[in-house]
């Protein structure tokens, strides 16, 4: 987020003073060739009008130039330390703008590093849920015949954690589509393309009957260019969505983010390999019988899942550590909701009701009358 | 757990501190019902059925708390080196020793019980309720900010006071004094609400919580304790959910699942017997579904509650005071001191005054029904290779028709079972009015409290500003 160059602004809101001075100065003149009072008195009205625009949005930009000089360890000291930030690093020497833009990547990172989590846990549970086994009954017929028995799918109840997670899902995406707008909101405002309105607004505050008009103006572009972004910087002081979960809850989100091709523990280790002991134990005996016993037993106990599981042993999904991180899901959905959907509802209020104090301010005259008299 | 003694809960802070004599790297997280009362710490405890995670933030210290009512069979609290079961036999738990801590029959995880000091000694720890939570950092003082912004207004005052002089501009000098008036009343304000804040935390709040006081505090904030109640209540309404799951939603799929096939030389049939427990079944996982909507929103308060007391009076508040200082900016500030006043003091005693409300109400524990299904711990083992088509559940798949039991369940068959079980008011009422009630009445009547107080307050400090979208997204 880098501060754009608006001296085209200036430029662009002389050269508007400029116009409407002369428009006013023509107006004043057709006054009093035609002997007009009232051309006349609102000539003499809008040339302070005039001046007062310019003033202000010479007063909005030195205020925009500032937000690129204000350091964030400035603002940070007056806050009481402010918070730290890793997803980017929020520097000490950057802007407001710049702060702004990193504390919205934060929360982005946050909210997207939830949602990689809930879908891998989706994942996780979807798969648990479909795990069967079959048995062969009676298992002295090797399934010889055929895979007569029962099958069962322990883990289906799981499916419920799926839905569960789906919610979270739903609730995830639309905070981080949220961030994302205000991302992209706040890349629109800094790009500098809103201060062109501000030239705009000096020439029609001052037309017949469009004052509330240019005043609306000037105070849209003050509450999206400079209220904005305060706010932003105001949330990054005292509000940080990662001190919020933990680090030890943020840890178990960031291992279930990056966990999505770990598998499930089906068969627990103690059950997986008191069959296989049992199995060897009668395998022991060398007759074939004992050995095709020792076969049926092992089939039985579910052999391939334990080849499965000893070979992702160490990196499966068990049921606790499972739950254990669809809880801190669940959190960090609560967090992404408030820090992305809340606080910038929040934000927008924020800034209609001083667009609506500004606007009805600036679409008045200001009576500076005396002032403009001494300069 | 809404009822226990408070006696019983002011007793177990004080053991730690009976006999230890250093900080200990304790995350414990046993349920206060996991002491007994009058429990020294070689004493075995009495256990509530409640599941807990092991906490371990640091890797010096653990604890595992996983707790049923007895060590032998099912879970059991993990005692930290040492102590009596109920037989009054000595258990040796330690780290030579894992296998004695563990949760049967869905998840035998093996958790280690040891407590550490910081100079490495094993000692018989207490079971010291540890939160599950990080505490984050404290919020900041919000009077010095503003009282900071409260000066700034009358430094602007007094700049346009100096002004009116230069420019000989008497209405200029007229407004800036009238203005000045609104700094004192806005110095007024500031001390009413340091008053309001003590008034809330010394008074109001431990009338509400005051068993909750953490061992070495003296008191509170009204917000710290609002934070608790809903922190225990969330973390209570997370086991309630991950019990019913385990006990009941994963234990009646695993049934629904159950399917028989019979192949003999190219004929094959295929039995559902017990797919009809499908109809409970789906009801049990929306049930969970709506659970966890009830948790993801006291999740929210709980957020919502840390936004106020670190953000929304430290921030807002002081802004809105130092606008409220001029004429033209009054509206703005008004809604702002409106809104911090409204999420700082309201939306926090709204939280204590409610869960008052639902406390209030003696709900007991849910009773969850033990299902006989088959898990994926089943063992299939020698006696099965000879066996029939016995099936290791309370439903066979084989049984196409729904035969009558004669268990307390006497005339109805296996579906009607699980429904029945599903149905027993020691469950559906408890875990409705926990969930329902607790979980998504109190927070949502909580925002609205706080949201319809803004209103009127803005009005009080000058303007009138819609918040009807907040409302909506509450």
């Amino acid at each position: 987020m880098v501060c754009p160059d608006i001296g085209w602004v200036y430029s662009l809101s002389l050269l508007s003073l400029g116009v409407t001075a002369m428009v006013v100065g023509l107006a004043y003149a057709l006054g009093q060739v035609l002997n007009n009072p009232q051309f006349n008195v609102w000539a003499k009205t809008e040339i302070y009008q005039v001046f007062v625009s310019f003033f202000i949005v010479i007063l909005v930009l030195f205020v925009h130039d500032s937000f690129c000089s204000f350091r964030y360890s400035d603002l940070a000291g007056l806050a009481g330390g402010g918070q730290e930030y890793a997803h980017p690093e929020i520097g000490a020497d950057d802007n407001m703008m710049d702060s702004a833009g990193k504390y919205l990547a934060n929360v982005g990172h946050f909210i997207k590093t939830e949602m990689r989590a809930a879908r891998a846990l989706y994942g996780v549970a979807e798969e648990a849920s479909r795990y069967s086994r079959t048995p062969c009954m009676p298992a002295i017929t090797f399934c010889l015949y055929g895979t007569s028995g029962y099958s069962v799918r322990p883990y289906q109840g799981l499916s419920s954690w799926v839905q569960v997670l789906g919610t979270s899902l739903y609730t995830d995406t639309a905070s981080y589509l949220t961030v994302l707008i205000q991302m992209a909101l706040l890349a629109f405002i800094s790009g500098g393309g809103i201060m062109a309105y501000l030239p705009f607004a000096i020439i029609i505050r001052s037309l017949p009957m469009m004052r509330q008009f240019g005043g609306g103006l000037l105070a849209i572009c003050i509450a999206l260019f400079i209220i904005y972004p305060a706010l932003l910087v105001a949330e990054s002081l005292f509000w940080n969505p990662y001190n919020m979960l933990g680090d030890a809850g943020w840890g178990t989100l960031v291992d279930a983010a990056d966990g999505i091709s770990r598998g499930f523990q089906y068969v627990p280790p103690l059950e997986a390999g008191g069959a296989l002991a049992l199995a060897m134990t009668l395998a022991s005996a060398l007759s074939v019988v004992d050995i095709a016993a020792a076969i049926g037993v092992a089939a039985s106990a579910g052999i391939v899942s334990l080849a499965v599981m000893i070979h992702g042993l160490t990196d499966v999904w068990t049921l606790s550590e499972l739950e254990k991180a669809v809880g801190i899901s669940m959190q960090a959905a609560s967090i992404s909701f408030l820090s992305a959907t809340f606080l910038f509802s929040l934000n927008i209020i924020a800034i209609g009701a001083s667009a609506r104090e500004l606007g009805r301010l600036l679409g008045q005259e200001v009576d500076l009358s005396r002032l403009m008299q001494v300069i | 757990m809404r009822r226990m003694p408070f006696a019983l809960l002011a007793l177990l802070f004080l053991i730690p501190a009976s006999f230890s004599d250093g900080p200990l790297y304790m995350t414990g997280c046993c349920p206060d019902e996991a002491l007994g009362a009058g429990a020294a710490p070689d004493q075995v405890i009495a256990y509530a059925s409640q599941r807990l995670d092991v906490c371990n933030p640091d890797g010096t210290a653990r604890i595992s708390c996983v707790v049923e009512e007895t060590m032998h069979g099912g879970t059991g609290c993990c005692l930290p080196y040492g102590g009596l079961d109920t037989d009054g036999d000595r258990i040796e738990y330690a780290r030579a020793n894992p296998g004695d801590c563990g949760t049967w029959p869905y998840d035998p995880v093996i958790t280690p019980c040891t407590v550490e000091r910081p100079g490495g000694d094993i000692m018989p720890g207490s079971e010291t309720p540890a939160p599950t939570r990080t505490p984050g950092p404290p919020p900041p003082d919000w009077v010095p900010i503003a009282l900071l912004a409260a000066l700034t207004g009358l430094g602007v005052l007094m700049i346009f006071y100096l002004l009116s002089y230069l420019v000989d501009a008497e209405h200029m000098r007229a407004m800036a004094t009238s203005e000045m008036w609104q700094v004192f009343i806005t110095a007024v304000m500031i001390a009413g609400f340091v008053g309001a804040d003590a008034f809330a935390g010394e008074v109001v709040a431990p009338a509400f919580g005051e068993a909750f006081l953490p061992p070495g505090e003296e008191s509170m904030k009204h917000t710290e304790y609002a934070v608790i109640f809903t922190e225990e209540m969330a973390d209570y309404q997370w086991g309630m959910l991950k019990d019913f799951t385990n006990k009941v939603v994963v234990p009646m799929g695993s049934l629904s699942a159950l399917n028989g096939n019979c192949w003999l030389f190219g004929v094959a049939f295929s039995f559902s017997g017990c797919s009809s427990i499908n109809v409970p079944f789906s009801s049990a996982s929306l049930a969970a579904r709506t659970m966890s909507v009830a948790v993801l929103a006291l999740n929210s308060q709980l957020v919502l509650l840390k936004v106020a007391s670190g953000f929304f009076f430290p921030v807002l508040l002081p802004i809105g005071l130092f606008l409220r200082t001029f004429h033209v900016t009054r509206g703005t500030g008004g809604f702002l001191i409106a809104f911090a006043i409204s999420f700082y003091f309201v939306y926090p005693l709204g939280v204590l005054i409610t869960q008052g409300f639902y406390d209030s109400v003696g709900v007991g524990e849910p009773e969850f029904p033990d299902i006989n299904a088959v898990t994926a711990a089943e063992s299939w083992a020698v006696e099965t290779m000879v066996s029939t088509f016995d099936v290791p559940a309370e439903c066979d798949p084989f049984k196409t028709y729904d035969y009558p039991e004669t268990d307390e369940f006497e005339g109805y068959g296996y579906t009607q079972k699980q429904i029945n079980r599903l149905l027993k008011e020691e469950l559906v009422d408890r875990l409705l009015y926990i969930f329902m009630i607790g979980g998504v009445f109190t927070p949502a009547l909580n925002v609205l409290i706080a949201l319809s107080v803004i209103r009127p307050l803005a009005r009080v400090f000058g303007t009138e500003v819609d918040v009807s979208a907040l409302a909506r997204i509450s």
